[in-house]
């Protein structure tokens, strides 16, 4: 648990002294909500019905963009052989690497895409179902996204591999979290679609540190 | 074997307590993959490796724990100062040391770039912050992938010493280099693996 909470403070120290990676994902989602509102045009009717929709793939790619900071300078710099060779267990080590990148990066996502949402016009209840979604689904793309992460680590043309992996196995994920949103808008309840993603967070954070920790061994042998 | 190119067959050797064996070989003979392999890294192609008369698969915790491994890749990020790296080394591999970290950074001369993140250092000092982790690693083991790069004279020395205090309390090390090892104690042999 030691070496886990060291992991934890480590990356943590580390993504606050790299603020490009903090401030550059951001910026990307609030231009991809831009130019989706850009290119739907004035229409209000319209625009009511997929800005919820348009928020979320503004998360997907940030998101997706941002896991090549994962793993990838720590592949380089030899310290995920030294996570391999430590007495802790490699998953562990992973959940915790993982946390720390899910409040550095999702965390601040999540309250610039609730600040969009704002601008953007979203009644009180349908922000709350934004704010609900996202919270249970960012975790669940975090940790499916460490495995692709994990498994193209220091391959050449990674990200677009990670991405191409990566995006159909955010398609549930992504199918909960708007269809709550929608059924906000209709004043319908979205317990249900919450359960759901809620589900796939635990499923996801009980599997994926396994899974990524064994894509890692696979990358280094 | 690396990708489908048979770096070496019916390699076979023993080292024993408080020797130091030095493996020298062409570039690109695959000193790094042999070192690799006897950290528990990759797994071999065929035939086992064997700590204390045990296949180190089957013992992967204990032996992991036996082994000091600094890389061809040296596990030092760049943002954080030599303090932090060494800090947070310690706590990945012994938890219970008693941080003696700025000590031992200190006597391998890098008192005043404690706190410099890494990546404004000099490739000797980064070399040096890695090092350091064997000053305080009590590992019976140390496999040390071309310790000796971007080191001066000085830090060579003190290097040295240190494989010979190590070799001394009966510990053993593998060491991959081209230079040769002038060690006082030790028992010193090399094996060399080049393409036959």
């Amino acid at each position: 648990m030691a070496a886990a909470s060291a992991v934890f403070r480590r990356e943590l120290k580390r993504s606050l002294r790299r603020q490009q990676d903090l401030v550059q994902p951001l910026i990307f989602f609030v231009l991809v909500v831009t130019i989706l509102a850009l290119a739907i045009g004035p229409d209000e009717q319209i625009f009511a019905v997929i800005a919820p929709a348009s928020v979320w793939i503004a998360v997907l790619l940030a998101t997706t963009l941002n896991l090549d900071t994962l793993f990838l300078d720590d592949y380089r710099d030899g310290v995920i052989e030294q996570f391999v060779l430590s007495a802790a267990p490699l998953p562990l080590l992973v959940a915790a690497k993982i946390a720390a990148h899910w409040l550095t990066t999702a965390c601040p996502q999540i309250f610039m895409a609730l600040l969009v949402a704002l601008i953007l016009g979203f009644e009180p209840h349908v922000l709350g179902a934004l704010a609900a979604t996202l919270v249970l689904g960012s975790p669940v793309l975090i940790l499916v996204g460490a495995i692709a992460s994990a498994l193209t680590v220091g391959l050449r043309g990674g990200a677009m591999l990670v991405a191409l992996l990566i995006l159909p196995l955010y398609l549930p994920t992504l199918i909960f979290g708007t269809s709550a949103i929608h059924n906000a808008r209709l004043e319908l309840p979205i317990a249900a679609e919450l359960y759901f993603l809620g589900g796939l967070a635990v499923l996801a954070a009980c599997l994926a540190p396994f899974g990524a920790a064994a894509a890692l061994k696979i990358r280094l042998s | 074997m690396r990708g489908d190119v048979t770096l070496f067959a019916a390699l076979d050797f023993s080292v024993a307590a408080g020797d130091v064996l030095q493996i020298q070989g062409a570039n690109g003979s695959g000193k790094t993959s042999l070192l690799r392999l006897l950290c528990g890294l990759s797994p071999p192609a065929a035939g086992t490796i064997r700590w204390n008369g045990v296949d180190i698969a089957e013992q992967a915790g204990d032996y992991r724990c036996a082994v000091s491994y600094i890389g061809h890749r040296r596990g030092v990020s760049e943002e954080l100062s030599p303090l932090e790296n060494l800090e947070f080394a310690c706590a990945l591999h012994h938890p219970a040391a008693p941080p003696a970290c700025r000590d031992a950074l200190t006597a391998l001369g890098l008192e005043r770039r404690l706190h410099t993140p890494a990546r404004l250092l000099s490739a000797g000092q980064v070399q040096r912050t890695a090092l350091a982790r064997l000053m305080l690693s009590d590992a019976p083991v140390w496999i040390l992938d071309e310790p000796f790069t971007a080191l001066d004279s000085d830090g060579r020395a003190q290097i040295e010493q240190l494989l010979e205090q190590h070799a001394a309390r009966g510990g053993l090390s593998v060491i991959a280099t081209h230079q040769p090892l002038q060690l006082d104690t030790g028992r010193v042999r090399t094996l060399r693996i080049d393409e036959s």
